[in-house]
């Protein structure tokens, strides 16, 4: 993986002591709320409901062993003993107290980590693959992209103070499991037919109160050019972004208001007026921090024996995880193994302090000393010996974290809600652990098979329900919590929005819809339907009729 | 308002064309001595040269018309949050423009930095904001961030063009490649 040279670890260290700078003026009174806000923002520090929430970045959801063990001493030290990963590949620490948020700043610098850029509008915490590097359908690994654009966004000093947040991911595979069509800009690593590789540029989508699949803006840009096409993209969107309203301020409201044609025509002309940096500079320094994510020397030993040995394993609680939690790894004998952070009666991507520590000591034992955290708020050990599956498991397993349900109906993505968000409208978290107790049986999960439940609290989105296969939207009228629906959404290369089923549900009513819903699916899958496949054959009346069943 | 450059606080020696927003009563609106240059007259001298002041609304092509004929060019912040300023200098530096640019608004030290490496020269901020933010601060400010990883920031302080100095040279693209333009 990625390690800081001299000028990356001076520049974090550097950013540390301007930030500690600026807190002691903001308690001085030399700076106002209003002038440290964005400073703090910039610095991943939010006002929440209760305290300060400071959100570290992991930049495309790489972590070693000891970054993930310097993450649980920060949640004992300075939160209750727990960390949130996020759907953006982040984590939130939720109690930090803004004295000692410098000090917390100064031990993430000491695992070569930052808070940089996590929040504000400003370019994000750029998101990629979870098994980049790992996946046997990848065109090119894109965690070096990904690291060229984190370098290049910080702290830049044109697209520091932009209309709203901006956020980036890179794919490096056909099979999108980084949702690049929902992102402010989406990249994939494409090959031209020619068989060079390059980037197929998506621009304008999102999710929050206006969702929108992004549209493609360059259907192939070669490498060099990425970042001086980008730094023309967000001129166009810093001079032209609307700024008068913080909900029409995207950029997906600017490429729609234009259009996409008159969009690229001022890219182009913003690219063509501007000398970007150098494409020989941009090429050398993507071979540099590429030559960091070789594939790790995996003995060659381990492949000779493959998965025969652990198949003789007969627990079904094994084989289900197998099955289902375990990814094929482009070398043979290894495997990328999914550990979901979703317990039935836990909240979703919260861990604690010992459930890290735990993961760290595994990727130690099992995977190279690597983990990756994926937007669906997981955690991936990516490269396990096939030999070793059973015995990971069982260790897995004592840790209460051998639940064999990814991308089943319980490996559901839920943002905080109103037990923790300011902004929240409804709480999202005790309707995951509904669903997720109404569903607990194992063969169920595995009878109803890939099923994405995604809750959002308010109409920020943040909990994804514009792209789960279900979602739910937490809503409030009259001091009453309702939940809305939507059927149908995709998050991967075949994007959709999902539709609106109809009217809301009380809190004491969504539990049932959604069973309503699962029951419908099992009712009209034909053959090996996935429950979207279903869906996208039979349409939103069918499952619609089977949610207000009752009313008729 | 106070003009700041190469962190001091130093005399403005441009006047300001129509003497009620010259006085230092335009505090109280910081923008109100900068009115779009709507007509083409200036709206600033000093001896022979003349300078503009702009509104980030106004047009590029506008801006760089001007820019021709300006030795001064006043870039107005209506807020510290509101960065079109930013892309302004950088679009006015690329396509030429060699004068003195002026940031001007209710900005703050901490964004000097950014400021100066979007291809402003000098800022002026409301007097009220120079008390809370005094000379010390903008000297500071200036050098508040060491190392850069943007390729086009000075050579001495650019991360990416150091690591690659022996491969490369000091050598910059002039133009972005222009093969898929209309």
């Amino acid at each position: 993986m990625y390690r800081y040279d001299e000028f990356d670890e001076k520049f974090v260290r550097e950013r540390v002591a301007q930030f500690r700078e600026q807190v002691q003026r903001r308690l001085d009174g030399s700076l106002t709320e209003a002038e440290f806000k964005p400073l703090r923002l910039m610095n991943g520090l939010y006002l929440q409901l209760h305290a300060y929430m400071l959100r570290v970045a992991i930049p495309y959801g790489v972590l070693s062993a000891d970054q993930m063990r310097a993450l649980a001493d920060i949640a004992d030290r300075y939160d209750r003993g727990y960390g949130h990963f996020t759907t953006r590949q982040n984590i939130q620490f939720n109690w930090p107290k803004l004295v000692d948020t410098p000090e917390l700043l100064d031990a993430l610098a000491d695992v070569q980590m930052h808070a940089i850029q996590t929040s504000g509008n400003c370019i994000r915490n750029v998101t990629s693959d979870p098994l980049a590097g790992v996946a046997a359908d990848e065109v090119e690994d894109p965690r070096p992209t990904a690291e060229l654009l984190r370098q290049w966004s910080s702290l830049h000093p044109e697209f520091s103070y932009l209309p709203r947040k901006f956020k980036i991911a890179v794919s490096g595979s056909p099979n999108d499991r980084t949702a690049v069509f929902f992102h402010d800009v989406g990249l994939r690593i494409v090959r031209s037919q020619s068989g060079e590789v390059g980037y197929q540029v998506i621009v304008g989508g999102g999710q929050g109160r206006t969702p929108v699949i992004g549209a493609v803006l360059r259907d192939f840009l070669p490498k060099g050019e990425l970042l001086g096409y980008l730094e023309a993209l967000m001129r166009v969107y810093n001079l032209h972004g609307r700024r008068d309203n913080k909900y029409k301020a995207r950029i997906k409201i600017l490429v729609r208001a234009l259009g996409v044609e008159a969009f690229r025509s001022e890219v182009d002309a913003a690219y063509a007026a501007a000398p970007g940096p150098s494409f020989e500079l941009e090429r050398e320094e993507l071979a540099r921090i590429a030559a960091y994510f070789e594939a790790p020397r995996l003995p060659d030993r381990e492949n000779v024996v493959g998965l025969s040995c652990v198949v003789r394993a007969k627990d079904p609680r094994f084989l289900r995880w197998l099955g289902r939690n375990c990814s094929t790894h482009k070398v043979d004998g290894y495997s990328a193994v999914t550990v979901t952070l979703k317990r039935v009666g836990g909240e979703p991507g919260d861990a604690s302090s010992s459930a890290m520590r735990t993961l760290a000591a595994l990727a130690d034992e099992y995977s190279q000393s690597e983990l990756r955290v994926t937007h669906e708020q997981n955690i991936v050990l990516p490269h396990v010996a096939s030999r070793r599956l059973y015995s990971l498991w069982q260790e897995l397993e004592g840790a209460g974290l051998g639940d064999g349900n990814r991308g089943l109906i319980t490996d559901i993505i839920a943002c905080p809600g109103q037990d923790y968000c300011a902004l929240a409208t409804a709480r999202a978290i005790p309707v995951a652990q509904g669903i997720a107790a109404s569903f607990a049986a194992p063969q169920d999960q595995e009878d109803i098979g890939p099923l994405s439940i995604k809750i959002s609290g308010c109409i920020n989105a943040c909990g994804h329900h514009h792209v789960g296969h279900i979602g739910i939207l937490g809503l409030e009228k009259g001091g009453q919590e309702f939940y809305q629906v939507t059927l149908g959404g995709d998050a991967t290369e075949t994007p959709a929005i999902g539709e609106r089923a109809g009217p809301g549900f009380s809190s004491s009513e969504i539990v049932g819809a959604v069973e309503r819903l699962v029951a419908r699916y099992r009712e009209q899958r034909e053959g090996n339907e996935t429950f979207l496949e279903t869906y996208r054959r039979v349409g939103l009346k069918s499952f619609r009729e089977s949610l207000y069943a009752a009313d008729t | 308002m106070q003009l700041i450059r190469d962190g001091r606080f130093v005399c403005d020696r441009w006047i300001r064309i129509g003497a009620e927003t010259a006085s230092e009563g335009g505090d109280s609106n910081p923008a109100a001595g900068c009115e779009p240059a709507d007509d083409g007259r200036p709206t600033l001298v000093r001896g022979s040269e003349i300078g503009f002041d702009l509104d980030p609304d106004t047009p590029m092509d506008r801006m760089r018309h001007l820019a021709k004929h300006a030795a001064l060019l006043v870039v107005r912040f209506p807020s510290p949050t509101d960065g079109r300023g930013f892309s302004v200098a950088r679009t006015l530096r690329d396509s030429g423009f060699g004068g003195e640019l002026r940031a001007s608004g209710p900005l703050i030290a901490d964004q000097y930095d950014f400021l100066l490496r979007s291809g402003f020269d000098s800022v002026e901020i409301p007097r009220a904001l120079a008390k809370r933010q005094p000379e010390k601060f903008w000297r500071d400010g200036m050098n508040g961030l060491g190392d850069t990883y943007q390729p086009r920031d000075a050579e001495h302080r650019a991360i990416l063009r150091r690591r690659h100095a022996t491969t490369l040279g000091s050598t910059e693209r002039t133009h972005a490649g222009g093969e898929s333009l209309p």
